[in-house]
């Protein structure tokens, strides 16, 4: 027996023993952590993800919004949260009267989307730079990784500046955090992370790396970071910091380069579309993928860039119109009106200037200019389009505006006749040239910073300086430029004020500004938010033609405007509101995040 | 055991003294068994008195009684016989083994165990109980046999049966995860489907952790051990069987014409209703007075005949035994045509033999052939749900182009004119005409348009089996060493012209797809067994170890456009004859999967009396699963038995012909579940090229790159179960009642979140243990048999309660909410949440119709309508004067509170009738296939409105209610998803022996079956037990389910 159970226990034996290897067998199509970050192809691979997740989270759509257009630009004073009725678009209304709270879901996926764009900017810089846990050195490093650790600095200092600006103190990522170790708290000031922020930029600058635009033609440097997107973040940072020289200093840089310029009033409205994607007064708006290839096998990621549901907030409620005005693409859902005192105002500051015609229509424009796709009298007399049962507003009128429609953020079927008749020999785009994936979609790049805007900073920070001439000529610029006539012969803060609502009208700017020139004493949040009446007094625009109650119901389109009594208030309270508290999720997830300012109270 | 106690009846019969009365006889005779042998020690005795003996070696015994006395006759391992005396001198008994009784020995995992010696929960199901079904799955066999299990059916052909063992545990959306471990003849396997139920001579249940624990991290939903046949020792015997079956469907729970324009006129009004008849209503030549009134479960279904057959050869001697079998199956499905089939062969080939006295080696194969074709259901716009949907309005044929829709009509025309602009489309049809599509909405198509859009087949080749030697090189020591295989070879094509059924039912493009799966598994297992006694003291130590490692090698290849292939003639459709041009998707990636386990056993027992087992198992797998340093999981169980009824004082107390049996067990012991892990799940890996830039503002041209995939978590583990199981094995009345009770507890933890992170770490979530889920009921079986001279019966019950609920989630993760019926514009949800039972339907919560309107003064003093006059109303959850995803509350579970099952059998003479039903209930079923417009639905929504022929109809008009989703979504439409079913009636006549052999038949048996033919249900939809989507969270949700069929079945055997 001994013969069969010794070859048999030891026939066990083995079997026990080799098995343990066979358990060991490797992941497919892809590549673990320790082999990456190790070559040249690896950094440049890892920039890519880099921008992409900035596009997906910070550029790109979350449900119907992006939530940064959103919270900036609705709690601005001149922005109104329109749609169908009162109720429409309530997740927008809430920055509008500042009724959120810390469980506002746009507000968790505001903050985790700036957080996980930084995570994604810091993967750069902890494996190709020290600036890790442990700071092991990097596993390779060349020209291009240092090129590769600069984009990536000034990438992760412009989100931080814009989470410093809504949160005032968030906290500061300065690598990769790993999950078993504990977050860094939220106990820099502002200003210790705007200056963190300067001093990144100014890194990037300094260590050569950073790709530099080649003159006011090279559009390819607006789709990346730059030198020039770096000196205006630092400069954007100094302003906010009420450093003005540093900010002179960098955006004097930036002006100076000459690789940046305004592009003329004629065209001004294609900054906000296609056609002027990458122009000369860009400096950054990360790329919209054009690849077809990529367009018809990716759709998520084009559903994701092509801000689809966005699309639909900012185009016009076409079934509350009388048909579709030529240069819609589909119906949208009207979800952002131009505020109508300010749109008031607006008009009486630009007249019919290029840049007021960019923004949004007059009552003549958008009844008589426009065509309209039902309209068989588009090229009629006047008399017959007054008539016209196929263009106008349809009965029950529009919500949230009075007689002024704002299209600046619209999509285009076509460019409009109103915005492309003073120029010739031009060919004007589409907004959605290339992409399946339905109609109201924007392949139009996601702006985040312009020249004027530089200019406009700049102006600011040599308020009261030795560099005041050079500032008024930098407002005097965006002035000659729009077309509205008005030229300023002084450098005042008045005028760096009023031109900067209307140059930046809807881009992120407002409310931001706002803020910082309260704590300048130069504005009156209290009055602004809760005493102006913006909000009591909300418009509803009708069209008598259509309203079988007025008294020109059919005989010529003539607007006129209803305000519901009390529709809304704003809960503005000053020295709470001018920043978002944190996310509860966040801080529920994170335990070292805590409140500060009036939120801590 | 069986000896000493016989002996011990002959002491008691010579020592007390017999006790005479007057009219005393002497009765003589013999005691045989079924095969005619006489039967030695068998107990005759005369019950309530102490008067008995025993018969001798040649079955005689000789008792005195008085003339009117009974006798009863009882050896262990038989059924008892009672006889009245009734003045008789000769009674000559036959008895017949009983092989439900105590002595049975059932397999329990790296071994066998004799029943009386379970200490844990074990069900078993002998041969006999899964012979003559209709049914060709082992799986669906089991319905109603044992208590503990449900099986979940699906009545399309080739579509196999589901087991649950005790509970569902999981948050798993996936079905698969929440599987039995299967093992036949002790090879695992994915399914018992390829096995016939005419090739197992058992099937076991391990239900009790205790038991399951020998498999470690795989037994924590139970496992299932199956035995396939073995020839016995003696002449060979062959048999033959056979079964046709014809399936049919006849319940018509949807509207026809008169009802569906009844229902219309009230949803849409009776002047929309009239001018859209006069549009698209006309005379059918099809149709009686050529009135369409189309009932669309005929037009999709019809009667069909399946059939199946089974040889088998076996035989053995002392050296050895052999048993093979072939068996063929084609299983034709209710749907018209051949759409829906499923054709299986399997061959059995066992055998093993001696080869000297210490070694015995053995092999088990099974080969299986297998195809599908089959139709799609249990989804949006899938054939089952058009069969329900689609209007009586509309014909199943165009007879002629004139009759189609102008819509059709035209591009009809277009293609017949060869039109460029247009694709070429098929327009779908059969020798009776094209196939229509309704013209009152938009749709994709009618249910038989649609089975006829895409060839597709499915099938392949599998081979199982296992090659076993058994030692036994010193008394009381077996060492197994056994070889287990899988190989499995699948291909399934598929290819599609476009067609066009309508402007929303259409396709331009042709797609061709084949895939071809290739797949190899082998374990190795040897284990030793020591047995031993001791005086009163058993032991049994077992111990050994397993490795096991499955691979995969598929290749898929596809292509899609507008023009593919050089030709499209029938012997071009396939992908060798794709242009080189067109566009490709093609993918492999091998795959190899292990694990590795040592596992041990100790068993002691003393004299009969008191039983301890303990297991312990010891897993590992693979890094696809687990990291290397979280790899080894252990699972231990404990379990005692104590048979009372082998102590004195209850023998002394109790009348051992009343109470003849009693035990108690307890176990405990702990299992894991290693089905939700793949893919890595805990690494931290690069995907590369995942991400995409585009650098030049206005070139095309991307550029990729590549980041973390993830959030990992190393410290991953399987889910892990802990069960308590307390049982009662009770035996009386000389064994003929039966009564089986256990107590089940069972908590699973470590379930698979997805947690939320800080966002400061990169991603919003992470995969993370955490939860309890807790399972918990009661299992009673219940049987009595007896015989009253020729005429044999028995009756058995079970009865198995569930208390399902989910305790905890993981730490910070918030209840899940599934929306399977999301595209069809439902907003009922399933939700896994805390209190309730696992994905239980979340909705609102109808409160009846509105007399008035119901009004509320808002915020700024104005008043609104809350719920409309004659509307629906719901419960405003969270009083904020709105009906919204926060009023969504509890409407049912979706998994039944209770499941049972009824066997009767009766014999007599050559007549055998068996009647055998299964129910389930305590679970709550939505049909989501309302839809706007001209869409069916059911009848019950006619009947119960609030109408003008109806006045106190309690479901409110159906024009206040079309397209309101929110009322679709609420208890108004749940219904209750108890059922009862009579499985099957079966009358079968085993033609005597004795005719029979002059045909040289030892056996004949024919038999007539109803199977599937009545079910007792208040649920108003096709069929209660199939009503669900497909996956584990879409349970309860009605979307146009494969009803069970409807069988009638004739078949014979005979063996020679």
């Amino acid at each position: 027996m001994k013969k069969i159970l010794i070859p048999v226990l030891i026939g066990l034996a083995f079997v026990a023993v080799s098995c343990q290897d066979k358990l060991d067998i490797p992941q497919k199509g892809v590549i673990t952590p320790e082999l990456f970050y190790a070559s040249d192809d690896d950094a440049e691979a890892a920039l890519v993800n880099m921008y992409d997740n900035y596009i997906d989270n910070v550029a790109g759509t979350e449900g119907i919004d992006n939530p940064e257009q959103v919270i900036l630009n609705y709690s601005a004073d001149d922005i109104y949260a329109a749609g169908k009725n009162f109720t429409d678009h309530d997740a927008f209304r809430i920055f509008d009267e500042f009724k959120y709270d810390n469980a506002s879901g746009t507000l968790f996926q505001a903050y985790q989307r700036y957080y996980f764009a930084i995570y994604h900017a810091n993967l750069v810089i902890s494996n190709f730079t020290t600036e890790n846990r442990y700071q092991t050195a990097p596993r390779h490093e060349s020209d291009v990784t240092k090129r590769c650790v600069a984009e990536a600095r000034v990438m992760r200092a412009y989100l931080h500046m814009m989470v410093a600006l809504i949160w005032n103190q968030p906290p500061v990522l300065d690598r990769v955090y790993e999950s078993d170790e504990p977050l860094p708290a939220n106990d820099k000031t502002q200003e210790e992370v705007l200056q963190w922020v300067i001093d990144e930029c100014q890194k990037a600058i300094a260590s050569g790396y950073l790709p530099k635009r080649d003159g006011t033609t090279d559009k390819n440097a607006t789709g990346r970071m730059s030198v020039g997107f770096a000196q205006f973040i630092a400069g954007k940072a100094a302003v906010f910091k009420n450093d003005m020289a540093t900010a002179r200093q960098y955006l004097g840089d930036l002006i100076e380069s000459e690789d940046y310029d305004l592009i003329p009033g004629s065209i001004y409205w294609t900054n906000f579309h296609v056609d002027g994607d990458g122009n000369a007064e860009k400096i950054f708006e990360p790329n919209f993928i054009q690849d077809p290839t990529f367009m018809s096998s990716r759709w998520a990621k084009g559903i994701m860039r092509d801000r689809w549901m966005v699309a639909n907030v900012f185009d016009w409620r076409i079934k509350s119109l009388a048909s579709t005005p030529a240069q819609c693409i589909s119906d949208g859902w009207g979800g952002g009106a131009i505020q109508e005192d300010f749109a008031q105002r607006f008009y009486d500051h630009d007249g019919d200037s290029p840049r007021r015609r960019a923004c949004f229509l007059t009552e003549e424009e958008f009844l008589y200019e426009m065509d309209w796709s039902g309209s068989a009298v588009n090229n009629g007399t006047r008399a017959e389009k007054e008539k016209d049962s196929k263009r106008g507003i349809a009965k029950d009128g529009l919500f949230g505006r009075g007689k002024f429609f704002e299209w600046k953020n619209m999509v285009y079927m076509a460019p409009p006749a109103i915005l492309t008749k003073d120029t010739t020999g031009i060919e004007f785009h589409r907004d959605n040239v290339t992409c399946g994936m339905g109609d109201n979609s924007n392949q139009k790049n996601f702006l985040v910073a312009r020249y004027a805007e530089a200019l406009l900073l700049y102006a600011e920070a040599c308020i009261g300086s030795a560099d005041a001439a050079k500032g008024l000529a930098a407002l005097q610029k965006v002035q000659k430029r729009s077309g509205s006539g008005k030229i300023s012969t002084e450098l005042t803060f008045e005028a760096v004020m009023e031109e900067k609502q209307y140059e930046m009208w809807f881009e992120n700017c407002r409310f931001l500004d706002l803020v910082r020139w309260s704590k300048l004493g130069k504005v009156d949040l209290n009055a602004i938010y809760n005493t102006s009446g913006i909000h009591q007094n909300v418009p509803t625009v009708h069209d008598e033609f259509n309203e079988p109650d007025a008294a020109g119901y059919n005989t010529i389109h003539r607007l006129y405007v209803t305000h519901d009594p009390v529709p809304g208030t704003s809960d503005f309270i000053v020295g709470k509101h001018e920043y978002l508290p944190f996310p509860r999720d966040a801080k529920t997830s994170n335990p070292n995040l805590h409140d500060v300012l009036g939120w801590a109270k | 055991m069986n000896l000493k106690k016989h002996v011990l009846g002959v002491l008691l019969a010579i020592a007390v003294p017999i006790c005479a009365t007057a009219q005393n006889v002497t009765v003589k005779g013999q005691v045989k068994d079924d095969a005619g042998e006489p039967l030695a020690l068998v107990s005759v005795a005369e019950p309530g008195t102490t008067n008995g003996t025993v018969t001798d070696l040649d079955g005689n015994y000789s008792i005195q009684v008085a003339s009117n006395a009974t006798l009863q006759y009882s050896f262990m391992g038989y059924t008892t016989v009672t006889e009245q005396v009734n003045g008789r001198t000769t009674i000559n008994v036959t008895l017949s083994e009983d092989e439900e009784l105590l002595e049975e020995i059932v397999v329990i995992g790296y071994g066998v165990q004799r029943k009386s010696d379970l200490t844990g929960a074990v069900a078993s199901v002998r041969s006999d109980a899964l012979k003559n079904l209709a049914t060709s799955d082992a799986a669906a066999a089991l319905q109603g046999k044992v208590s503990g299990i449900n099986i979940i059916n699906n009545g399309a052909p080739g579509e196999g049966a589901k087991i649950r063992v005790r509970g569902y545990s999981s948050n798993s959306t996936n079905a698969d995860d929440i599987s039995p471990l299967y093992i036949v003849d002790g090879l695992q396997v994915k399914s018992i489907q390829y096995l016939d139920p005419s090739m197992i001579e058992s099937i076991e249940i391990l239900k009790d952790a205790a038991s399951a624990a020998i498999y470690g991290a795989q037994a924590g939903n139970g496992v299932v051990l199956v035995t396939t046949k073995k020839g016995q020792e003696g002449k060979g015997v062959i048999t033959y069987s056979n079964k046709f079956t014809r399936q049919d469907f006849t319940k018509r729970p949807v509207m026809n014409r008169e009802e569906f324009l009844r229902y219309k006129n009230y949803e849409l009004g009776e002047s929309t209703v009239n001018s859209d008849l006069e549009k698209y209503d006309y005379n059918h030549p099809y149709y009686a007075n050529g009135v369409i009134d189309q009932d669309w479960i005929s037009g999709y279904m019809e009667p069909t005949w399946s059939q199946q057959h089974n040889l088998s050869v076996s035989g053995g001697n002392k050296q050895g035994h052999y048993f093979t079998s072939i068996n063929y199956v084609y299983d034709n499905g209710v749907v018209r045509g051949d759409k829906d089939v499923y054709k299986r062969l399997t061959a059995q080939i066992n055998a093993d033999y001696n080869i000297t006295k210490w070694l015995q080696v053995g092999s088990n194969n099974s080969i299986e052939k297998w195809s599908t074709k089959s139709v799609s259901q249990r989804g949006y716009r899938s054939s089952f749900e058009q069969m329900l949907a689609m209007d009586p309005l509309t014909p199943v044929y165009w007879t002629t182009p004139e009759e189609m829709s102008d819509e059709v009509k035209a591009m009809y025309d277009k293609v017949m004119a060869l039109d460029k602009s247009v694709p070429a489309y098929r327009f779908l049809g059969d020798e009776k005409g094209f196939f229509a599509n309704t013209e009152y909405r938009f749709t994709e198509g009618t249910a038989i348009a649609r089975r006829d859009i895409t060839d597709a087949d499915n099938g392949g080749f599998n081979m199982n089996g296992t090659l076993f030697a058994n030692l036994t090189p010193i008394k009381g020591l077996t060492i197994t060493s056994r070889l287990g295989y899988r190989l499995g070879f699948g291909v399934n094509h598929s290819y599609e012209a476009p067609y066009y059924l309508g402007s929303r039912g259409k396709s331009d493009v042709y797609s061709i797809s084949a895939n071809a799966s290739t797949s190899w598994y082998y374990q190795w297992e040897n284990f030793a067994t020591y047995d031993r006694s001791f005086g009163a003291n058993n032991i049994t130590v077992m111990g050994g170890m397993s490795y096991r490692e499955n691979n995969t090698d598929n290749v898929n290849a596809s292509s899609t456009g507008t023009d593919i292939l050089s030709a499209y003639y029938d012997n071009f459709q396939y992908l060798s004859y794709v242009k080189s041009d067109a566009s490709k998707s093609i993918s492999n990636a091998p795959s190899r999967s292990a694990s590795l386990a040592y596992f041990g056993r100790l068993v002691y027992s003393y004299d009969n009396r008191y039983s301890f087992q303990a297991n312990f198992r010891a897993d590992a797998f693979d890094s696809s699963k687990l990291s290397t340093k979280n790899r080894w999981g252990y699972f231990p169980s404990f379990s005692a038995g104590w048979t009372i009824s082998n102590e004195s004082f209850f023998k002394d107390n109790l009348d051992a012909s009343t109470f003849n049996f009693l035990k108690l067990r307890a176990s405990w012991g702990r299992n894991g579940n290693v089905n939700v892990l793949s893919n890595y799940p805990y690494a931290s890996t690069i995907s590369v090229g995942s991400t995409w830039y585009q650098y030049d503002v206005e070139n095309p041209g991307t550029a990729y790159g590549s980041g973390p995939a993830k959030l990992a978590n190393p410290l991953l583990t399987w889910e892990t179960s802990e069960q308590l199981d307390l049982g009662i094995n009770a035996r009386f009345l000389d064994n003929r009642l039966t009564l089986d009770v256990d107590y089940y507890n069972k908590h699973t933890k470590d379930l698979l979140f997805s947690v939320p992170v800080a966002s400061e770490y990169g991603f919003g979530n992470m995969m993370s243990n955490g939860g309890d889920v807790l399972n918990e009921g009661w299992e009673f079986e219940i049987g009595w048999r007896d015989r009253i001279g020729d005429f044999t019966y028995g009756v058995s019950a079970n009865f198995t309660t569930l208390h399902n609920e989910v305790l905890s989630l993981a730490e910070g993760s918030t209840p899940t909410y599934q929306k399977d019926a999301s595209s069809t514009n439902y907003k009922v949800r399933t939700a896994f949440e805390p209190g309730y039972s696992i994905w239980y339907l979340n909705g609102f919560k109808y409160t009846g119709i509105a007399s008035e309107d119901v009004t509320y003064v808002d915020d700024k003093g104005e008043t609104k309508v809350l719920f409309k006059k004659d509307g629906p109303m719901f419960e405003d959850v969270n009083g904020d004067n709105e009906i919204g995803d926060a009023d969504m509350v509890f409407l049912g579970n979706t998994t039944p509170t209770y499941t049972y099952g009824i066997n009767i059998n009766l014999g007599w003479k050559g007549f055998d009738f068996t009647l055998q039903g299964t129910g389930a209930g305590g679970n709550s079923i939505m049909p989501v296939l309302h839809n706007t417009g001209y869409s069916n639905n059911l009848k019950y929504y006619l009947e119960h409105s609030r109408t003008e022929e109806n006045p106190n109809g309690e479901l409110p008009n159906p024009k206040n209610v079309t397209g309101d989703f929110t009322y679709w979504s609420s208890s108004a439409n749940v219904f209750k998803g108890d059922y009862f079913r009579i499985k099957q009636i079966q009358l079968g006549y085993t033609v005597p022996a004795d005719i029979t052999k002059k045909a040289a038949i030892s056996n004949l048996r024919v038999f007539v079956s109803l199977d599937d033919y009545f079910t007792f249900t208040s649920y108003p939809g096709l069929d209660p037990e199939t009503a669900s989507t497909n996956s584990t969270s879409g349970a309860g949700l009605d979307w146009g389910s494969y009803p069970t069929m409807q069988k009638l079945m004739l078949g014979c055997s005979l063996s020679f």
